[in-house]
């Protein structure tokens, strides 16, 4: 099942329900991508970004990916597409205050955002979450949809200050230019964990497709997220299994299989340290 | 428990007008003593709002409704014409708008939210 909700000034929302899908795009707005269930794998040249429940991932107007989904089960996606003119309309008024509106003074277009998974979370997720139940319940209200996508965008600047502007002010190194390009390539590192959670992945792997030495990934990514990519692969493995927990009815020890651990006792102790609750407790309080 | 709100206005026939046509909320009469007329309104799934022209201590002029959705209840209420002094805006308990009635009174739309995980 395919819904397509374009709106009269071209901001538009594709929610689809599918166990199979593949295609090419050439994205002719920006894109905001997200899973409900399952996952969606998008190609990006040679980087693979696989979308969970926890994560979303933007796409800027005129880049190129394709987009894969193969599951037993329906995956739920719902992305939203923003027209050029009103990405540059709200990008005004987030950077100019009222008096330097009314003085028409312009600030250059809105500008090309770092293509790549962000977290699913907070004010993020109740907007999406309810944009998609009025979709959902055949809501054509165009003011309040376009509401709903005006807050949308203002929670992804928020998301992408505190995601990328913030880290590169967090690494030591003085030159800007330098800063920014290890924080593409830590961001690569990111994908490649979030991406590949589930495999027996290694360090190196990791340095190899940031490009970075072992050392130097090590030392940066601390600097920039306050932890290292394995505990922040351990993260990724337990957001996972908590959304595991909560939507299906797996055995505990298939969960653990599928999130990537070997063994089912060091993960419910890992779990209980987290999050203070065990994996079947966690299970029963969700599910009441 | 519901909660009761005390609200002073200058007209509770303005009053009930503003409720009525521009918020879309019913109202219904009440005496609240043997000469004070009231105007009882359900603001949210826990609160009331009883409207009165006379004065009395337990009466405020920031009102607090609950909301599920306040973006739905912003663009609801701005096409029925009400005007917003602050729009919807984000703080750490959650999203929240502000207008006024025409009295001066300060009505909050408040979605709470819960940002901690487990």
């Amino acid at each position: 099942m395919k819904l397509v909700k374009e709106l009269s000034n071209k901001n538009k929302i594709v929610v689809e329900n599918t166990c199979e899908a593949a295609y090419s795009q050439e994205n002719a707005a920006c894109t905001l991508k997200f899973v409900f269930k399952g996952s969606e794998e998008c190609s990006l040249g040679k980087r693979k970004l696989s979308i969970y429940p926890d994560t979303f991932a933007i796409f800027n107007e005129g880049s190129s990916f394709t987009s894969r989904i193969e599951s037993i089960t329906p995956v739920n996606t719902f992305s939203i597409s923003f027209s050029q003119k009103f990405v540059n309309d709200f990008h005004q008024n987030f950077c100019n205050s009222p008096e330097q509106l009314l003085d028409g003074k312009n600030v250059p277009a809105a500008p090309l955002f770092l293509e790549s998974l962000y977290p699913f979370a907070g004010d993020m997720r109740f907007n999406v979450l309810h944009l998609k139940n009025k979709i959902d319940n055949g809501q054509v209200d165009e003011m309040l949809i376009n509401e709903y996508m005006h807050h949308c965008l203002l929670n992804y600047y928020k998301i992408y200050q505190k995601e990328y502007v913030e880290k590169i002010d967090q690494l030591s190194f003085s030159k800007t230019k330098t800063r920014e390009e290890i924080l593409r390539r830590l961001t690569l590192a990111k994908e490649f964990i979030s991406s590949n959670y589930n495999q027996k992945i290694t360090l190196e792997d990791i340095a190899n497709q940031a490009c970075l030495s072992v050392n130097h990934l090590l030392r940066t990514f601390k600097e920039a997220y306050q932890q290292s990519p394995y505990q922040f692969l351990m993260q990724v493995r337990l957001t996972r299994a908590k959304n595991l927990l909560q939507t299906t009815a797996y055995p505990l020890h298939e969960i653990v299989s599928l999130i990537g651990f070997e063994c089912t006792s060091s993960f419910i102790r890992l779990f209980k340290t987290t999050y203070h609750v065990t994996p079947l407790k966690f299970r029963k309080s969700s599910l009441n | 428990m519901n909660q009761i709100i005390h609200v002073r206005v200058g007209h509770l026939k303005d009053a009930a007008n503003f409720f009525e046509d521009r918020l879309g909320m019913p109202v219904e009469d009440v005496m609240l003593k043997e000469n004070e007329m009231c105007l009882r309104i359900k603001a949210d799934d826990a609160t009331e709002i009883l409207l009165s022209e006379q004065h009395n201590r337990r009466q405020t002029s920031q009102i607090v409704i609950l909301t599920s959705d306040c973006l739905e209840n912003y663009c609801r209420l701005k096409a029925r014409g009400v005007c917003f002094k602050k729009g919807p805006a984000y703080f750490d308990r959650g999203l929240c708008a502000v207008f006024s009635d025409p009295f001066g009174n300060d009505y909050t739309l408040l979605e709470e939210r819960t940002y901690s995980e487990i």
